[in-house]
């Protein structure tokens, strides 16, 4: 008896305690002027930390009035946690005063290093998954958590490579990462069905064996199929398959914060609010009522090398 | 449908075979940055000697492959993705240079830019600042040879689209109160002399030899320019309610705000500014009052103080 109440004391709290903000999207600058003069009906926004935290412009300015009518939540892509050059300390400053400015709900990476030397690629680079990274990973998690003095949650990334060095699958490392470090998990349906495509494993065991209770948020985005092989490019709707693990991880974690990018060709507001809104048919296990989910969107003879796997979100100057 | 099924190709591996080809974390992240950056494509960065200096292993020590997906088709999409983003991302910020040159130039002047200048900061938005210095450095042909003159537009196109960036995300003075010439003309006009104008932290005054803002507009209103000739232009950008804004200004008026600038008082300012003042320039200065109104209104000026 004594031995369940000390193993109910060591779970987590569901999402460490972090909120279920419902649906949200990804904030992307062609969308701004929408979000402002209509105020549409959406439960929150996410933001790329990065193209806000010097930002004395306007991208700065949409960010803090839309603070003022939504949770924000702040999604990052240079923390390079994965890197083996130090912790980038200064960096780590300017995210935390963002964080404050616009009460941001929480902070989120990607389990990936972006950069060596001082040099930064600006893409989400895999880690060999092994017992020596899993440490280094998650001596860095702490530096950082306390350094915020918040949980950080990180995401699954997808990937293209698979070193000779791994020695768990990616589902083990997040796991044992998370409860080593204490931290929460990103968990991005769209960059597993990739991943499992071009690595040749089962996507639904992945999700079922994640610690469900560490799961703060749940990506969505489209892809492309190369042939043999999946990009994530962030730049059409979710497909079935995707939607099929986005209703698995939602049984196993109860419902978590939804929210769905979509970072290149990206359509009107309405027309990706709408998208993400599919989310309530599949969280009542139910397909939306019409046909509207696309097959996979496919490369159809795209050169690679103009096929890009995301990030790749950048500002542009307004000028009159 | 969800894909087929196997294993994960590393669960089963036994532990002492991560010893034997497991390099250095540090080690393999250099030769991966290595590999993916090279310009000649990663089948070239992995016979690197930078690459080989890191690691002197196969490429099937280092990255699992599948029947279906090789190895080096695997590190393709990282070597493939680096060049296509953040060239795309370059392009971007630099569409009027990108129109001068041609796709498959302006793709050689980001890879080679790349390489001269790496970047190291954490936000993309940062990644073109050396791009004109990079063109000064290298001076690119066009793709029909030419050089010269249209070497020099380019680099003042570059210039001058890197400053609308820098303009547009740096500071400005739309927290603060707006500055009006109505406090200006309170002060006696005998004592106007000592005053000393501040200008908005986002104006910059440049000077072209061609008319790249009027080539960079009708880039951005899609009407195919052809580009210009020589031409010397004066310029003030500056941002207001949160969009960069320019203005063609006479050669006067630029010395003008650019003695202000340099925050010399308004007498000594107008005595270098007129002091310089050409024949056909003397029918500029009756306007001189007007030119405050309206500089003043367009934001050009934070604050005024007396000496």
């Amino acid at each position: 008896m004594s031995g369940e109440i000390e193993r109910k004391r060591e779970l987590p709290l569901p999402r460490l305690g972090y909120p279920d903000l419902g649906l949200g999207i990804g904030l992307r600058p062609q969308h701004y002027q929408y979000i402002l003069k209509q105020t549409p009906a959406i439960d929150w926004f996410e933001v790329i930390s990065e193209n806000f935290m010097d930002s004395r412009g306007r991208p700065r300015a949409v960010l803090e009035e839309i603070a003022t009518h939504y949770p924000i939540v702040m999604h990052g892509v240079s923390l390079s946690i994965g890197s083996t050059d130090p912790v980038p300390m200064d960096y780590l400053c300017r995210l935390k005063k963002l964080a404050e400015d616009v009460r941001a709900r929480w902070i989120s990476d990607h389990v990936c290093w972006t950069g060596v030397a001082g040099q930064n690629s600006h893409d989400l680079l895999p880690v060999p998954l092994n017992e020596q990274v899993l440490r280094h990973v998650v001596e860095r998690i702490r530096i950082v958590q306390d350094f915020l003095e918040r949980p950080l949650v990180l995401e699954n990334p997808s990937t293209y490579l698979t070193f000779a060095a791994s020695t768990m699958p990616e589902w083990e490392f997040l796991a044992r990462m998370s409860e080593e470090a204490d931290c929460g998990l990103l968990l991005d349906v769209n960059n597993v069905y990739v991943s499992s495509v071009n690595h040749q494993f089962d996507p639904q065991e992945y999700v079922a064996r994640l610690p469900h209770q560490r799961i703060v948020q749940i990506h969505l985005a489209g892809h492309t199929r190369m042939g043999t092989y999946c990009i994530d490019t962030h730049d059409g709707p979710v497909i079935d398959p995707v939607w099929e693990l986005y209703r698995q991880a939602h049984r196993l974690t109860g419902g978590v914060s939804t929210l769905l990018e979509w970072d290149a060709n990206i359509p009107p507001f309405p027309v990706v609010h709408e998208e993400v809104l599919k989310a309530r048919c599949h969280m009542r296990d139910q397909f939306p009522p019409v046909d509207v989910n696309p097959h996979e969107k496919r490369s159809s003879g795209i050169a690679p090398r103009l096929c890009v796997p995301q990030p790749a979100i950048f500002m542009t100057a307004e000028a009159e | 449908m969800m894909p087929s099924v196997s294993r994960d190709p590393g669960a089963d591996r036994h532990p002492e075979a991560e010893k034997l080809i497991s390099p250095d974390l540090s080690t393999l992240q250099r030769w991966m940055l290595s590999v993916i950056t090279h310009p000649g494509g990663v089948t070239a960065g992995i016979h690197s000697d930078a690459a080989r200096e890191h690691l002197n292993l196969t490429l099937h020590q280092v990255v699992q492959e599948t029947q279906d997906f090789t190895s080096l088709e695997r590190l393709a999409v990282y070597g493939n993705a680096y060049f296509a983003r953040l060239t795309e991302c370059l392009e971007a910020e630099f569409p009027a240079v990108a129109h001068a040159a041609g796709k498959e130039a302006f793709r050689a002047f980001g890879v080679g830019y790349l390489q001269m200048f790496p970047s190291t900061s954490d936000t993309l938005n940062l990644l073109g600042q050396k791009f004109p210095a990079y063109l000064r450095q290298t001076s690119p042909r066009s793709e029909s040879g030419e050089t010269k003159d249209w070497t020099g537009f380019l680099i003042q196109l570059a210039e001058l689209e890197h400053i609308y960036m820098d303009v547009f995300d740096g500071p400005g003075e739309e927290r603060l109160p707006p500055f009006s010439m109505t406090a200006i003309q309170s002060i006696p006009a005998d004592r106007w002399g000592k005053l000393r104008l501040e200008v908005s932290a986002s104006l910059r005054l440049c000077r072209f030899e061609f008319p790249v803002h009027d080539y960079i507009t009708a880039v951005r209103e899609n009407t195919d320019p052809v580009p210009p000739g020589p031409e010397t232009t004066w310029l003030a950008v500056h941002r207001r309610d949160y969009i960069v804004r320019r203005e063609a200004l006479s050669e006067l008026q630029w010395r003008l705000l650019d003695a202000i600038q340099r925050q010399l008082t308004l007498e000594a300012a107008l005595e270098k500014a007129l002091g310089e003042v050409s024949d056909s320039e003397q029918e500029e200065v009756r306007h001189l009052g007007r030119w405050f109104e309206h500089w003043a209104a367009a934001g050009f000026f934070r604050a005024a103080w007396l000496e």
